[in-house]
């Protein structure tokens, strides 16, 4: 039985906001474990909320956080100043910072870590920057090390 | 009372327009009674995806046109597809234009309710988002998360996953839904079926603008039905056009103000989305949808843009009966799993059609209206030359043409409510920004 969802956000045609995608192909291809749900969520917003009804969601996205090229950070919605949030939301994405938002006061968050990695370039392209591709093989090893203690139960 | 009296000065910048897609603003400036700058600017990104396209083969772009825009993906996949079966003189199947259709219908539904209920009910609650309405309108939330679920996981059965599709190919479908996904698409609808009174409960208390602006109006037609999927192009102020002649009507411009290029054809503007096609095709909708509308206040023709969205909700009703219809007769007829494409044919296809040096056009109607993606293309089947041209851009000059004609007429408001008047036609016409970044911006908690 799947009971942890594993999502990957972004928008591969702008270089390194499409990692969190590039993250899920990676991880999808060796295909282990069997409980996790490997999720391609490209530019889903809302769409995601149904997906936290697992036991366990890991979201991986590039996130502008303010720190150096690279940097990969794991948190939780809790940890995001809501009071930067702007009721702005369209019905093209509602981004994933209004979803959370939302889910959460609705009750709808259990178990939710977001995985960020701060991008090099978001410039139009399909390829992710050289640097970031350099890291790929870590950040996947990070976001294992996050679904793994499951093994254990 | 002072209020009362028509404003002589005025000036309104709206610099964040809130609940659509990506940067936007817009500016009224009026001195001495006299409106100088009136408009809606909108920063597009550059036409970046017709390079990305080029010296890829048709047969797999529209992949890379579905990340276009997150909401209309299926559009961008089938108008793409469209494109390319227009190339290579291939006819689909009954069977597969059916499942287009529904897939058509699936992205419309989904949209069209999200605009609805997550975009104009804050207007008509007075609130400024869905957020505060957590607190005050909390089923009209939990029905919206729960119709938008429906959706999605009808998109995820018929198209593999819903935010970018990944079954619909060249020539038909990579996978066709059995009888099991069958039954349990049409136990959505019938679900979906059974929220749309409540929703329609919550749109009677709508209240719009009353404010009305003749204008020519765009959309697809068709001989046999609502026009979504196919048809040719027709016009209010012309006679209709194969898709292939849509640069006869769509003149694009740049103009100073905005970022984005605006289009016309006959007049200075022309609308092109629901209210396009309700005001065009609404002699093809059941009768029933049309005492609906009649009972909403919207009859054809209607020149009162703020009506876009009842026209939505009409079309709401009329993809979710069309797909109730197209489900039952696959599940009483059964449906061909033989039919079945490989995302590339095979050399036992090349008798199917012909890679020749050309053009190709697809035209669909999206949710926020028409939309071309049109390829030249090698013998070899590779796009040497792409072009793409969305709703929202072409319904900009419209929008415009609205605000330079309403804002005079409404001068007796207060600023705020000549800001939220602005603000609210601007939402009705749901404009979307393509290709922006997903960036999560994160400030985190000290």
């Amino acid at each position: 039985m799947q009971t942890t969802a594993v999502i990957g956000i972004g928008n591969i045609l702008r270089q390194d906001d499409g990692i969190g995608i590039r993250v899920i192909e990676f991880l999808e291809a060796i295909g282990i474990p069997s409980y996790v749900k490997w999720i391609q969520g490209d530019i889903a917003g809302l769409d995601l909320i149904k997906y936290f009804e697992y036991n366990r969601v890991v979201i991986v996205d590039a996130a502008k956080m303010g720190v150096s090229p690279g940097t990969v950070k794991i948190f939780t919605p809790k940890d995001i100043n809501s009071n930067g949030f702007k009721d702005a939301v369209s019905t093209h994405s509602i981004g994933l910072k209004e979803t959370l938002r939302l889910a959460g006061s609705l009750k709808k968050i259990k178990n939710v870590k977001i995985v960020g990695i701060e991008p090099y370039s978001i410039e139009f392209g399909l390829e992710i920057s050289e640097e970031l591709q350099e890291k790929i093989p870590d950040i996947c090893k990070q976001v294992i090390k996050l679904v793994l203690p499951e093994l254990k139960q | 009372m002072a209020e009362q009296v028509k404003k002589k000065d005025l000036n309104i910048f709206v610099e964040y327009l809130t609940r659509v897609e990506g940067h936007g603003h817009i500016k009224i400036n009026m001195k001495d009674g006299k409106l100088e700058a009136c408009y809606l600017n909108v920063i597009e990104a550059p036409r970046f995806f017709e390079a990305m396209v080029r010296g890829r083969s048709m047969f797999e772009v529209q992949h890379i046109t579905s990340r276009i825009c997150g909401i209309c993906s299926t559009g961008h996949s089938l108008a793409s597809i469209k494109a390319t079966e227009d190339a290579i003189g291939f006819t689909p199947s009954v069977q597969t234009r059916k499942l287009r259709k529904l897939a058509l219908h699936y992205e419309t539904l989904d949209s069209h309710l999200l605009h609805v209920l997550f975009l104009v009910t804050p207007d008509v609650f007075g609130a400024e988002s869905v957020f505060p309405m957590i607190q005050t309108h909390k089923d009209v939330i939990l029905l919206a998360l729960k119709m938008k679920k429906a959706c999605s996981d009808l998109c995820d059965i018929l198209m593999g996953r819903h935010t970018h599709p990944i079954t619909l190919a060249v020539r038909g479908f990579t996978k066709i839904p059995g009888k099991k996904e069958l039954e349990k698409s049409r136990e959505l609808l019938g679900e979906l079926e059974k929220d749309l009174a409540i929703v329609l409960g919550v749109v009677k208390l709508i209240k719009l603008p009353e404010f009305e602006r003749e204008t020519e109006y765009i959309a697809l037609t068709h001989p046999d039905e609502y026009a979504f999927l196919d048809g040719n192009i027709a016009s209010t102020d012309a006679k209709e056009i194969a898709p292939r002649d849509y640069l006869s009507f769509v003149h694009e411009l740049n103009v100073e103000h905005s970022a984005s290029k605006h289009s016309k054809n006959k007049r200075n503007s022309y609308m092109t989305g629901a209210l396009a096609r309700f005001n065009i095709n609404h002699k093809k909708l059941p009768e029933k949808l049309l005492d609906i509308a009649k009972s909403l206040g919207l009859k054809a023709p209607c020149y009162n843009p703020f009506m876009n969205s009842i026209a939505q909700v009409i079309e709401t009703a009329y993809c979710l009966y069309d797909a109730i219809e197209i489900i039952d007769g696959f599940l009483k007829n059964g449906i061909d799993q033989s039919e079945a494409v490989a995302s590339w044919p095979s050399s036992l296809e090349k008798n199917k059609f012909t890679f020749k040096s050309g053009r190709g056009v697809g035209a669909v109607e999206v949710p926020r209206g028409i939309l071309f993606h049109d390829y030249t293309v090698n013998a070899e089947g590779i796009i040497e030359k792409a072009n793409c041209v969305i709703p929202t851009n072409q319904n900009l000059a419209n929008i415009d043409m609205d605000l330079q004609k309403m804002v005079p007429e409404i001068l007796h408001k207060t600023k705020e409510e000549i800001t939220l008047q602005a603000e609210m036609l601007v939402r009705a016409y749901d404009p979307c920004i393509s290709c922006s970044c997903h960036l999560l911006d994160v400030e985190f908690v000290d």
